[in-house]
């Protein structure tokens, strides 16, 4: 992959196009492996991510793109930078940023966005709705997982 | 209909990235989402987070702590971390954890735990065999026999390391080129340096009651050192040098060891030296101390303590230090008595650039009946013209203000003379009754008129809700 400063465009799967420079779309393993195969143009159509998400995601590389290589000030910076990046967001969106950071392959932001989830829920309750999971348990079975780690169960 | 839609994309998550989510948990909660549904009921396997802490695990109505029945716990609780580990079903660990308050009898399982983590390339390991139901002398006597672990030869991975009450031979630890953090708590150091000096991306070393210490050096090797920590150690060596250009923070306390740096760092955030109650000294310490500081002198905020400020006195020269310290903050754990006077007036001269002065009061002792040379009453009294008086100070606080006499003398002589202070908080002791808040009122009025001279600008308060 030669280094030049040329941008590349990424088109959402609502069609809306986002002009970046290349060091910050490649931070996306997807993404380079698409453009290493040359099979796409200077165009990338993203068919698993919205505008809006897009827009975030890129949010995010561009801030990493800009800091990667400097000192330790700047890497506090970040991390502090990463906390109000997730920190507002809402449920789906940040489910939404997980799927994408998934797709795209950008295992700081997967990272980051799966440890936010954990943040926002403190108890087994919160996880729960929180995740949204359908319980398919009978409540015999349930029970016996319990039972079989009562320790974590017996609060 | 929001949450449908994310319901429906949420599972269409593979469970490398589920795995990923619960990794993220507390241990204790990633067992249980076990019952959040079939798909979940072994995904918390795979979780790169274990840690195994017996008080999790022993519920605590059903122990009554006398040592059979803890015993017993302590059994099931092996058993389980054993049986749990044979049960992993993920590629790697990234954070391992064992609280156990007794070895004995479980030092092969604990060695199969080990060596489990380690064959999971382990990245953050914490062993802790402490027993929080020990005094701190049966703690030591405990720690002095624990039985000692081997580490398995190849830790490549290994970044962060916490051993306490863990029996371990440092020199022993093949291949810890990874290390970033070190902190060892009641463990026999002799053999420290034959670590350090293997591990030159060390970061972060702290060493809390642990004996004999044989620290003669930390040389240049371990250059990216930010953080050095010493609590309550005893050491095998009568110094320890430290050539450490980057050090950030440096926290001493316990008796007086004598630590000579060989650079003086140009970023230093903090210090903090406390000697406790040590009092015996001979004539080298205050020069020794001097030395010390010397070596800080770049630090932006520091903490000294009576013991400090009574040894410099007696130094070389009892005027001002070697080279003027660059603190911004001085933090002055005292207790006030005359004997600590000149100690203070040297400390609060040699920082030119101080912007804020805390006096942390300890708890009163008897005055020395020792005659310090001057009279005490009139100590405060004469004109203070050091340098951050005049241009930096801002700001003075009191913790755990009593009002006692020489506080308010020294008070008096700050406002008077503090040209451009902007506050003064006084903090009350904790849970004070009513009545000592009526004084602190009729204090902080009677300060303001002692400042209306100096400046209008000038606010003064008491505090009693601090901590």
């Amino acid at each position: 992959m030669s280094k030049s400063e040329k941008k590349i465009v990424l088109k959402s799967l609502d069609n809306e196009a986002f002009e970046v420079e290349k060091a910050v779309a490649l931070q996306s393993q997807t993404i380079w492996v698409m453009c290493e195969d040359k099979c796409v143009g200077n165009e990338i159509p993203l068919e698993n991510v919205t505008g809006q998400i897009l827009a975030k995601v890129i949010d995010y590389c561009k801030k990493h793109a800009v800091v990667d290589g400097d000192g330790d000030e700047s890497s506090e910076e970040l991390k502090n930078w990463d906390t109000e990046f997730t920190k507002n967001m809402d449920q789906s969106t940040l489910f939404n940023m997980i799927l994408a950071a998934n797709y795209l392959n950008i295992k700081s932001l997967l990272n980051l966005t799966c440890q936010a989830v954990a943040d926002k829920t403190k108890t087994i309750d919160e996880f729960h709705t929180f995740l949204n999971i359908e319980n398919n348990f009978t409540p015999e079975e349930e029970a016996q997982i319990c039972q079989e780690n009562l320790w974590a169960f017996d609060d | 209909m929001d949450s449908r839609r994310n319901r429906v994309r949420l599972s269409s998550l593979p469970d490398t990235v589920l795995v990923r989510i619960i990794s993220n948990l507390p241990f204790k909660l990633a067992v249980k989402t076990s019952v959040l549904a079939k798909r979940w009921k072994n995904l918390h396997r795979e979780t790169t987070n274990v840690a195994f802490v017996e008080s999790d695990f022993v519920k605590k109505r059903s122990v009554s702590y006398d040592e059979e029945t803890r015993n017993k716990a302590r059994v099931s609780f092996v058993r389980f971390m054993v049986n749990w580990v044979s049960k992993f079903s993920g590629e790697g660990v990234q954070n391992f954890k064992i609280i156990l308050s007794k070895t004995v009898g479980f030092e092969a399982e604990i060695t199969s735990l080990i060596q489990f983590a380690v064959s999971k390339q382990v990245k953050n390991l914490v062993l802790d065999f402490s027993d929080p139901y020990l005094s701190p002398r049966k703690q030591a006597e405990a720690a002095s026999g624990a039985s000692v672990f081997h580490f398995p030869e190849c830790v490549y991975n290994l970044e962060s390391l916490k051993l306490v009450a863990c029996g371990f031979d440092p020199s022993r630890l093949a291949h810890p080129g990874s290390l970033k953090s070190l902190c060892f708590d009641w463990i026999q150091l002799g053999n420290i340096t034959a670590l350090l000096s293997r591990s030159p991306l060390l970061e972060s070393l702290t060493i809390k009651n642990c004996w004999n210490v044989g620290l003669e050096a930390i040389t240049e090797y371990n250059s990216r050192l930010r953080e050095l920590v010493f609590q309550n150690s005893g050491f095998a060596t009568k110094n320890s040098t430290l050539d450490l250009p980057n050090i950030k923070f440096f926290k001493y306390t316990g008796e007086v060891h004598y630590f000579q740096f060989l650079k003086v760092s140009k970023i230093m955030e903090e210090a903090i030296l406390d000697f406790g109650a040590e009092t015996e000294h001979d004539e080298a310490a205050g020069t020794a101390l001097c030395g010390l500081l010397y070596g800080l002198s770049s630090v932006k905020k520091l903490t000294v303590c009576p013991f400090l400020i009574k040894m410099i006195k007696d130094s070389e020269d009892p005027v001002q230090l070697r080279a003027p310290m660059e603190t911004r903050h001085l933090v002055i754990k005292t207790n006030l008595v005359p004997d600590e006077f000149i100690g203070i007036t040297l400390m609060i001269n040699s920082c030119p650039v101080l912007e804020t002065l805390t006096f942390q009061m300890l708890s009163p002792i008897p005055e020395p009946t020792t005659n310090p040379g001057f009279d005490p009453e009139t100590y405060w009294t004469y004109v203070l013209s050091h340098e951050c008086l005049k241009k930096t100070l801002k700001v003075v606080e009191v913790r755990n203000f009593t009002g006692g006499t020489y506080q308010l003398h020294i008070l008096r002589v700050l406002i008077r003379w503090g040209l451009v202070l902007e506050k003064v908080d006084l903090y009350l002791p904790w849970r004070l009754p009513e009545v000592y808040k009526n004084m602190a009122r009729s204090i902080v009025r009677n300060l303001r008129d002692t400042s209306e001279a100096s400046s209008d600008l000038l606010w003064i308060r008491w505090v009693s809700f601090f901590y």
